[in-house]
Order: structure tokens, then C-alpha cells, then sequence
């Protein structure tokens, strides 16, 4: 019965987002409020159906209830309770629900916490939101029904994969999804502006937490899912250019260029009609990166198991809305009236730079993604586009950009002192250009890349600091003026110093990975081999059990000399019933760098084939996308509480903008 | 039950909809608009130019810039009106109806209102002998997997996933009993077995090492050296191979089984052509495998379908040759003549057939009406199928008759100490049942057992 109910609830909720769509459109067309607030408590009913058809779901996997198709294809009675939940979103129709959910929740958010925000807009934004909602829960309840039921219901699961019971795969999907879905939002509201054709610092000022939360997740979720992939896979690779990876990265560039827009407009009023398009561009990536996950376009680890009509059915929302959306921007663009004023020297200069710089970028990703694929369609030739290709298109793009970044951070609104700027800007630059020059004489014939972008990392980091100082010194240089200014820099402001340090420090540790150490050698216990500043010998290898596969452990010591720095353990994992075989790579962090150890099949007699890396400063990639999502963090915080509003950071209703 | 469910959930979409048209204050509360926000500024500007934050001199640009929105705004919207009550009720009515069609018909479509839930925990379990036994291995797998150091599990589960054809299963559990019991030749071999099985018939390197390792451990073991010759001929030395293959039928002359096995592997490397149903090498048996009296039995089922059925020219050529290696050649020949009347349409077949016949030797040998011979003597073949039985008995147990059977088997073989231990076996295997017992006890006075 919870079943079925949980079905009928998915059904309703189609219904409920039909009156959504419909109810307020009108209202807003005929300025009739109760039409309008029709809205808000669709998107309320709508989240809790949603909410319903969800938990049903997830009871009947917990439950293992093998009438219900999706729970039998992929779960087992024998998979611990945490994992049978996450399996609710490891599988296609589920994973579509979980869309659902989320986008039923940010319909909810805006029609509760919405209420200072002008009517009209507001209805406009739900009714877009409601019709995104009735494409995709029509899209589940006929290709894709989770609640498809299986009968005679079968003994047990078919799905007891190993490798799928990690904490790490079992969140990469919410946060990414949170990511995705937020943008629709975004979204929602750039269509609504078009469809009122007016946009102004109140629209600025709603959207933008929104934009925030969805960054801060999908940075969060693209980090995690490459974090997963380097301690798995066995070879520390963690970003690989697959069009899936691509797929994420896309609207995450669109978004970021959204984000900077949104503050501006926020601030200036000014860069609207990049803002509307920019949002249109994130919400059409994050469409692109579903069809391709699910069409069967693709063959990747991340692709879901394909069928032509679903395939078909998510190419037609995509088209329809991607169409849709840039008719109607370019219908109703003009309708914007043009904002503040500006040099093009100032921070909105620096800022449209900023833009071109990211769309342009996403521009080369999305060449690079969908040229193979085309290809494929038309002739019939298979080839591969990788690193190679978007180490000369995209990251030179995104290394100038970097250049630019402490610069724009530190240009003052609508005139800017470029001069003034450089000048704060001197130490920064020398000391990056130094190091650009110890590098290229350390590592000489060595990569060239990688220099080259460490010195941009420093430059960024150490701009965004001049800049800070520079502000917090303005009222004098004696500490308790220092500290009275730290006070009232606003949290916006501190949060987008930690964003822009974050992305330096990333950078940083993306140069890093040309500097470092590796060794593919076959070792007999007792052998030592150098790998970087360091020894690592292997110990011991030998066979274990554990509870459903036999692994071959090789235990290693990491020396410095003749001290002992760590010990590491690799091994690889046979699980009997299937021959499935997996890596578990050893991994020791010593300062910000790894050592990193991972073995392939072999034993004590023959030899155990290694590979071992010293990967300097690695952490750092993923520090700072910590960072960046901190700074995002602080960025939401940056809300100066009006109305009593609740106390989540991300649901607060519009207060004060604060003028620079 | 679940109607009145999908009522009140219908009710209550109906409802979440019409809330605000029912709401009698809509119409004359005023919409929140850009001048509110941009008034809430001008407000937060002052107080925080009261608090000390904002110096005057950027509060008044402030003032300046936000002020102009305000007017902006202010002179820009259209206001809101109240909705008259005719379309509210119209719209009112038209949402209604659209839950209740888009519910009734998406969900008549795709649901299935009378399916009930079934969670695992709740599924009736059948009692039937292969759950039972399922259950009883699942046991002992969670044993393994608690305490993976379990010899004694792990040496039950490894004939019981062979028998089961589950063969990389067992693999892992053969590895696990000799990492725990340390090195043993038998259990060695066993493993090789276990994983030619698992290769389907061929002796992978990795099986072809073990096998060596066994036999290094026990010295002439003959499941280790055929299936060191079983690897030669695959990769190809049949010569070599074939040698083996001598050596060993000899030496197999107890375990009549796989006598015939390696006799047929021999057969096929000399081309001679091999019984109808004979098995291939992979699927060496562990105790019961197939007897020169069961090849009897499929060869004569296989006649007895062709003889009602009829076949395909290969059933029927299959048929003769089978006869022709029993050495039946009566037999041989009245297939032969039935074949060629069934198969009188096809010429390739009929062909083939004269092809058969010729290579059949002359029918001088046996005199007509002969008992056929069967490879074994009748004392072998009666042997094994008491071994069958006792086998049987042993790991499945059985009824009283059956046992009383075995024990008067062994007496009439004259194995006087064997019926004696199953006589024992029989007693510990009965002892719930008094009545069998005693059935059990008159059997053996009458046989004049002494009891042990």
C-alpha cells in the first residue's frame, strides 16, 4: 500500500505543478492576487507530494521490497541499511525523483520565504518553476516510473556491487543534484524577468542566495565526485575530461560568470542582460549534462543504462526549453532598460572580462565534449578528446583570467584607478614573477604549463591578500582601526576574498601535479625504491579475507632518511562470486603533498607490481574548493535580518544591499 | 482502504490549490512590490548610519541612488486588483477538475491500486527442500563472513558449492581451507578442479600450477596427473597427453567412473568416435558420475524417442554409434535399419549412415541373444550401484527400507564388515523412529549379523 500510495502521491504532485504553471501565469498577466497567490501554496503542495512519493521509495528499498522493479534491479537484502538508501538515487528513475524532490524544495523555499519579494515576480518565477516540474514528473511517471512493480515479486536483489557501497559515490549525486537544480531556479527567475521585461536590484537581491547555495554544491559535489575518483581508481588520476566531468564543469563556469553578473546587478544595476543569459546558459548545461547522462549517447561509468525513448523524451525538454528560453530572451532582451553607467576600466569592466573569459571557456568544454560525439553520428570515426585538447584551449583562457582576478577584486565600482590598483598590486606581482623564474630554472626542460600556472596561483592569492590589507589599513595602520574596519567589511566581502584564495590555492595545487614523482616498478619484500624526498619499502605482502572478498595486502614503510615518516597499506581486493577485482589505494598525507601507493595483482614469490607517487601539495586542490565553498558560505551569511526571518542562512528574505 | 487514501490526497491537492481563492482577505490586502523594497533600503540605510557603519559622506550617495529606484519603481508598476469572484470560482472549478482527471488518469495508467507492498521481512517463507538447503548454506556463508577463519565452514562449503556448480565459490573456499589447514595434496587438487570448472573444462594456468603443487604433495595422485595431461592436450601434446592417459585407466580400475571419463578423453584423442552421452573431463564427477549402466540407460532412452518421436540424422548416427561402442551390434544394426527408413527423405543423411555402417565390425562376435556386454562385469556394476546407495544414504539418509536394502546388499556381496558398519550407520540414522528399529534389527538376525 505505501507503494502505491507513494505513486498516487507522484501523480498528484504532476497535478498540483499543472495548477502551478497555469494559475499564477494568469494572475500575474491580469495583476489578480489570488490567482497569483495560487502559486505559492501550489509549490508548498507540490514539495510535500514529492516528499510523500520519496519516502515511499526509499521504505521500500530499506524494506527490500522486490515487488517494486527499481528496488530489485538494484538493491540487496544483504546491503547494509545505509547503503539501501542511497541506492534510491543510484539508478536512473530514482535518481529523477531525487531531481524532483530537490526542484519541488527550492519551489517551496521561494513560495515561503518569498513574501517580500514583489508579487508579480514572484507568480512568474513559480509558474516557470512549475512548468520545469510538470516536464520532468510527466518525463518519470511515463519512461521512468520508480514505482513500476514486478510481479511475481522475486527472492532477492540482483545488485550487490561492491564498488557502489561507498560514502563517497552515495553523496557525489544529492550535492551535484542540489547544484543542478538550484540553477533551475535561477532560471526561473531570469524567465520571469523576460516575461515582465523588467529586472532590478530587488530581482539581484532574491536570486542571488539561490545562485550561492547551487555554487557552493555543485563546487562541493564536482570536488567530491573528483576526490572519489582519485583514492579508487588506483592510478591518482582525478579529473579525466570525461564528457560527464565536462557536463558539471560547464555549469559550474556559467554559474560562476553568474554569480559575479548577479552582484553587479545587485550593487550597479547594471550587466543585466549578460545576468538573464547567463542564468539561461547554467540551467541549459545542467539540462545538457542529464540528456547525456541518460540518453545513451554515452558509454561512461557515469552513464545510466540507455533506452532510445528516454533518450528522446529528455532531448525534447531539452530543446524546449534551451529554445525557449533564448527565444524568448532574444524577444524580450530589449525590453530591459539599460542600467548605471560605467568605464571601462572599473569593476564592471573587469567583470565583463570576467564573464567573456568563462563563457568563453565554456564555450571550448562544450566544443570539446560534443565534437567527439557528433563525429561519431555523422561519419562513423571514433576519436578521443582529452587533456591535450583543453590544455591548449580552456586552461590558458582560465590562466588569464586568474591574472586578471586580483585585479578585478581590487578596481572600485564605475571608475576604477587602474593605476592605483597596479601599485597595490607591485609586491604581488614580484614576488609571483619570482617564482615564475625560480621554477622555470629549477625544473629546466622540465613541463611548462606548470610554472606558469603556479605563478598565477600565487598571484592570485597574494593579490587578494594586498587587497584586503589594503582595505582593512585604509582608516590607519594602529590595530584596533585595523580591527573596527574587519568588523564592518561586509561578509560578502571577506566571503569573496576566501572564494577568490580558494581558487588560487587550487590552482596551486593543480601546478603542482607537474612536479611530481613516480615509480611503476615491480617489488619483492625488502625492496626500497625513491620516490620523490622519500624511501618507501615494501615490507610484507600477503594474502587476507575479509568478509566477502580475499585481498593481497602490501604493507610499506615511508622513509625520510633514516627516519620513519609513515606506514602505508595498498591492496587489492578480489570479491569471490562476481571476480570483481578493486584497488584500495594507500594514501599517507604528509604536509599539503600525498604519498600514494597502489598495487596491481601479484604476490610475495613473483614480485607485486607498484606504482607510487609523490603528489606535492595535491591536498590543496581540494582545500581549496573547501575554501571556495566556505567563502560562499560567508557570502550567504552576508544577510541583515529584517523580518524575523528563520534562521537558515539560505532562506532569508531580501534585506538591505549594501553599497560599497 | 487505499481509495480513501487516494481521496484525501486528492482533497488535499484540490484544496492546497483553492486555498488562497477561498481566502476572503486576498482581495484587499495590497501586494508587496519594488517601492517596499526599495523603501526597506532607505530605512536599513539609516540605521546603519546610526549605528556607525556607514559614513555620511557614502550615505548620502546612498540615499541619492536608492531614492531614484524608489521613484522609478514607484511610477512604474501597474497595481493589483481584486479578483472578481466569478473567476475565482472558475478557476477554482477548472483546477479542481484538472487534479482530479490529470489523478484518475495518469495513475488508471501507470498504477496498480491493488498490488500490496512486500517487504522482505514480511515474505511468507516457503519450506521447500531447496530453501532449506539455500537457507542452511546462507547460514554458514554468514558464519565465513563473521569469522573468516572458520576452517570447518569453509571445508563444508566447498564440496557443497561444487555440487551446486558454483564454481568460483568454491574456489575461494578450497583457497580458504588450504590457507587454514596448510598445505594438503587432496584439497590442493580439489582447488585445480574447482577452478577448471569455473573455466569451463580448460586447465587455466593458474589450475595447471596447482595441480602441479599437488602432485609435488602427494606423488602420483591420479586426479593431479590427468589433469596435467587434460592441460597437455589442450595445449596441444596429445602425444604426451595420450601416454598419460594409459598410464592412469589401469590405475583407475576402482573408481569405475572415471575409468570411463579417461577412457573416453583416450578414445577421442585416437579419433575413435565416443559413446552418445559420455562426459566431457570438466565435468569429473566427485562420487557419483556417470556408470557404464546409466550410459545403458540414456542410450536406451535416446532409442526410445527416436523410436517414437523419430529425430535429426545426428540423433539417429549418435544411436548406432552408441550401439557399435557398447559392442550391441544386433542392437546397432536395427537402428541402423530403422534409421535408414526414417531418414529415407535425406540422401546426406542416408549417405552418412552407409558411412556408419561401414565401419561397423562383423557380426560374428556375440551370439545372438547374448546378454550385451557392458563394460565391467556384472559384479562391478552391481558395486557400484551400491556404493550409489550407500553414498546416498550416507549424506541424504533415507528411508528403513533402504537401509535394510543396503545391508542385505552387502551381505549377499559377501562384505561382511561393510554391512556390519552400515547396520550401525542405520541404527544412528533411525534412532528416532522405534518402529523402523526394530524392522532393522529382525533384518539383521535374519542375515545373522551379530550386533556390534
Amino acid at each position: 500500500m505505501i507503494v502505491e500510495l507513494g505513486h498516487y502521491a507522484l501523480v498528484m504532485a504532476l497535478a498540483v505543478a499543472l495548477v502551478q504553471t497555469v494559475a499564477p501565469f494568469v494572475g500575474a498577466r491580469r495583476g489578480d492576487l489570488a490567482l497569483m497567490r495560487v502559486g505559492d501554496s501550489a509549490a508548498v503542495a507540490q514539495f510535500a507530494f514529492v516528499g510523500l512519493a520519496f519516502a515511499a521509495l526509499a521504505i521500500a528499498f530499506e524494506t527490500s521490497d522486490f515487488s517494486v522493479s527499481v528496488v530489485f534491479e538494484n538493491s540487496h537484502s544483504a546491503m547494509p541499511a545505509i547503503y539501501k538508501f542511497s541506492a534510491v538515487w543510484g539508478n536512473h528513475e530514482g535518481s529523477m525523483l531525487l531531481w524532483s524532490l530537490i526542484l519541488a524544495i527550492f519551489g517551496a523555499l521561494v513560495a515561503l520565504f518569498g513574501r517580500s519579494l514583489p508579487a508579480r515576480l514572484r507568480a512568474d518565477a513559480l509558474s516557470v518553476q512549475g512548468l520545469i516540474s510538470v516536464a520532468f514528473l510527466a518525463f518519470i511517471l511515463t519512461t521512468s516510473n520508480p514505482f513500476a512493480r514486478l510481479f511475481p515479486a522475486q527472492e532477492e536483489g540482483q545488485s550487490l556491487n561492491p564498488i557502489l557501497q561507498d560514502p563517497g559515490l552515495a553523496i557525489h549525486p544529492p550535492l551535484l543534484y542540489l547544484g543542478y537544480v538550484g540553477f533551475s531556479i535561477v532560471f526561473a527567475f531570469a524567465a520571469a524577468a523576460l516575461i515582465e521585461g523588467r529586472i532590478d536590484a530587488a530581482w539581484a537581491r532574491f536570486v542571488r542566495p539561490f545562485a550561492l547555495v547551487a555554487w557552493i554544491f555543485l563546487t562541493l559535489g564536482i570536488a567530491m565526485g573528483s576526490y572519489w575518483a582519485y583514492y579508487t581508481l588506483g592510478w591518482g588520476g582525478f579529473w579525466f575530461w570525461d564528457p560527464v566531468e565536462n557536463a558539471s564543469l560547464m555549469p559550474w563556469l556559467a554559474g560562476t560568470a553568474f554569480l559575479h553578473s548577479v552582484a553587479v546587478m545587485e550593487k550597479r544595476d547594471a550587466l543585466k542582460v549578460w545576468t538573464i543569459f547567463l542564468a539561461i546558459l547554467a540551467f541549459s548545461f545542467s539540462l545538457l549534462g542529464t540528456f547525456l547522462v541518460r540518453s545513451g549517447v554515452l558509454t561512461s561509468v557515469h552513464a545510466f543504462a540507455s533506452d532510445p525513448t528516454r533518450g528522446l523524451a529528455i532531448l525534447a525538454i531539452l530543446a524546449f526549453f534551451i529554445a525557449g528560453s533564448l527565444t524568448l530572451f532574444a524577444w524580450r532582451a530589449s525590453e530591459l532598460k539599460p542600467g548605471g553607467i560605467f568605464a571601462p576600466i572599473s569593476r564592471e569592466g573587469s567583470l565583463i572580462a570576467n564573464n567573456l573569459g568563462l563563457t568563453t571557456a565554456c564555450a571550448t568544454v562544450l566544443f570539446g565534449t560534443l565534437y567527439p560525439l557528433a563525429l561519431e553520428q555523422f561519419t562513423g570515426e571514433k576519436i578521443t578528446v582529452g587533456a591535450p585538447f583543453f590544455n591548449m584551449t580552456c586552461v590558458p583562457i582560465l590562466l588569464t583570467l586568474g591574472l586578471l582576478t586580483p585585479v578585478g577584486f581590487s578596481l572600485a565600482w564605475k571608475r576604477g584607478d587602474l593605476l592605483g590598483v597596479a601599485q597595490r598590486l607591485t609586491v604581488a606581482l614580484a614576488v609571483a614573477f619570482a617564482a615564475l623564474a625560480a621554477l622555470f630554472a629549477f625544473v629546466r626542460g622540465g613541463p611548462v604549463l606548470a610554472p606558469i600556472a603556479a605563478a598565477v596561483a600565487v598571484l592570485i592569492v597574494l593579490g587578494t591578500l594586498s587587497e584586503v590589507a589594503a582595505r582593512l589599513t585604509r582608516g590607519g595602520v594602529r590595530a584596533d582601526a585595523i580591527l573596527a574596519r574587519a568588523k564592518n567589511l561586509p561578509l560578502s566581502f571577506w566571503g569573496g576574498a576566501c572564494a577568490h584564495i580558494g581558487v588560487g590555492v587550487t590552482l596551486l595545487g593543480l601546478a603542482a601535479t607537474g612536479f611530481g614523482a613516480e615509480a611503476v616498478i615491480s617489488m619483492k619484500p625488502g625492496q626500497t625504491v625513491q620516490i620523490g624526498p622519500y624511501q618507501a619499502t615494501l615490507e610484507s605482502a600477503a594474502p587476507r579475507q575479509g568478509p566477502n572478498y580475499q585481498e593481497m595486502v602490501a604493507h610499506f614503510v615511508v622513509k625520510s632518511g633514516d627516519a620513519t615518516v609513515a606506514r602505508v597499506e595498498s591492496a587489492r581486493r578480489e570479491f569471490g562470486a562476481r571476480g570483481m577485482t578493486t584497488s584500495q589505494a594507500g594514501i599517507v598525507t604528509l604536509w599539503f603533498g600525498q604519498v600514494y601507493v597502489s598495487i596491481g595483482d601479484g604476490d610475495a614469490e613473483g614480485g607485486v607490481p607498484a606504482r607510487l607517487y609523490w603528489k606535492p601539495l595535491v591536498t590543496l586542490i581540494w582545500l581549496g574548493a573547501l575554501a571556495m565553498g566556505l567563502g560562499g558560505l560567508l557570502s550567504l551569511a552576508d544577510r541583515r535580518l529584517r523580518f524575523g526571518a528563520p534562521a537558515r542562512a539560505r532562506a532569508n528574505a531580501a534585506t538591505a544591499a549594501r553599497t560599497a | 482502504m487505499i481509495w480513501v487514501a487516494f481521496a484525501l490526497m486528492t482533497i488535499a491537492a484540490a484544496a492546497a490549490a483553492l486555498w488562497p481563492l477561498a481566502s476572503a482577505r486576498s482581495g484587499a490586502a495590497r501586494a508587496s512590490d519594488e517601492a517596499d523594497f526599495y523603501r526597506a533600503q532607505l530605512s536599513e540605510i539609516e540605521r546603519d548610519v546610526e549605528r556607525g557603519v556607514l559614513p555620511e559622506a557614502e550615505a548620502a550617495a546612498a540615499r541619492a541612488e536608492t531614492g531614484r529606484r524608489l521613484i522609478a519603481a514607484a511610477t512604474d508598476g501597474a497595481r493589483v486588483v481584486a479578483a472578481p469572484s466569478s473567476r475565482r470560482r472558475l478557476t477554482a472549478a477548472l483546477a479542481t477538475a484538472a487534479i482530479v482527471v490529470v489523478g484518475a488518469g495518469v495513475y488508471g495508467r501507470f498504477g496498480s491500486p491493488l498490488a500490496p507492498d512486500m517487504p522482505l521481512a514480511s515474505r511468507p517463507q516457503q519450506a521447500s527442500p531447496d530453501d532449506q538447503v539455500a537457507a542452511a548454506i546462507a547460514h554458514v556463508e554468514a558464519e565465513t563472513r563473521s569469522d573468516p577463519d572458520n576452517l570447518k565452514a569453509w571445508s563444508a562449503l566447498a564440496p557443497v558449492y561444487i555440487r551446486m556448480g558454483r564454481y568460483p565459490d568454491a574456489v575461494v573456499a578450497f583457497r580458504n581451507v588450504l590457507r587454514l589447514k596448510g598445505e594438503d595434496g587432496e584439497i590442493r587438487a580439489d582447488l585445480g578442479e574447482a577452478e577448471v570448472a569455473a573455466a569451463e573444462g580448460k586447465v587455466t594456468p593458474e589450475a595447471r600450477a596447482d595441480f602441479e603443487r599437488a602432485l609435488a604433495q602427494s606423488p602420483g595422485s591420479p586426479m593431479a596427473r590427468f589433469y596435467l595431461a587434460l592441460a597437455d592436450e589442450q595445449a596441444g601434446d596429445t602425444a604426451k597427453a595420450a601416454v598419460v592417459y594409459e598410464e592412469l585407466i589401469p590405475e583407475t580400475a576402482d573408481r569405475p567412473q572415471w575409468q570411463a571419463i579417461i577412457k573416453a578423453r583416450l578414445a577421442k584423442l585416437k579419433g575413435e568416435p565416443s559413446p552418445a552421452d559420455a562426459p566431457s573431463a570438466a565435468n569429473a564427477p566427485a562420487d557419483e558420475g556417470v556408470t557404464p549402466d546409466q550410459i545403458g540407460a540414456m542410450v536406451a532412452r535416446l532409442a526410445n524417442r527416436l523410436a517414437e518421436k523419430g529425430g535429426s540424422a545426428d540423433e539417429w548416427t549418435r544411436l548406432v554409434r552408441a550401439y557399435i561402442v557398447l559392442k550391441q551390434t544386433d542392437k546397432a544394426q536395427e537402428a541402423l535399419a530403422s534409421a535408414r527408413k526414417a531418414l529415407a527423405a535425406d540422401p546426406a543423411a542416408l549417405a552418412d549412415l552407409d558411412a556408419l555402417a561401414s565401419t561397423m565390425p562383423a557380426k560374428t562376435m556375440d551370439a545372438p541373444g547374448a546378454a550385451p556386454a557392458v563394460e565391467g562385469a556384472p559384479q562391478d556394476m552391481i558395486g557400484a550401484m551400491v556404493a550409489r546407495l550407500a553414498n546416498r544414504l550416507a549424506q541424504q539418509g533415507g528411508s528403513a527400507d533402504e537401509w535394510t536394502r543396503l545391508v542385505r546388499a552387502y551381505t549377499v556381496l559377501k562384505q561382511t564388515d561393510k554391512a556390519q558398519q552400515a547396520l550401525s550407520s542405520a541404527r544412528k540414522a533411525l534412532a528416532a523412529d522405534p518402529a523402523a528399529l526394530a524392522n532393522l534389527d529382525s533384518t539383521a538376525k535374519t542375515l545373522g549379523l551379530t550386533q556390534p
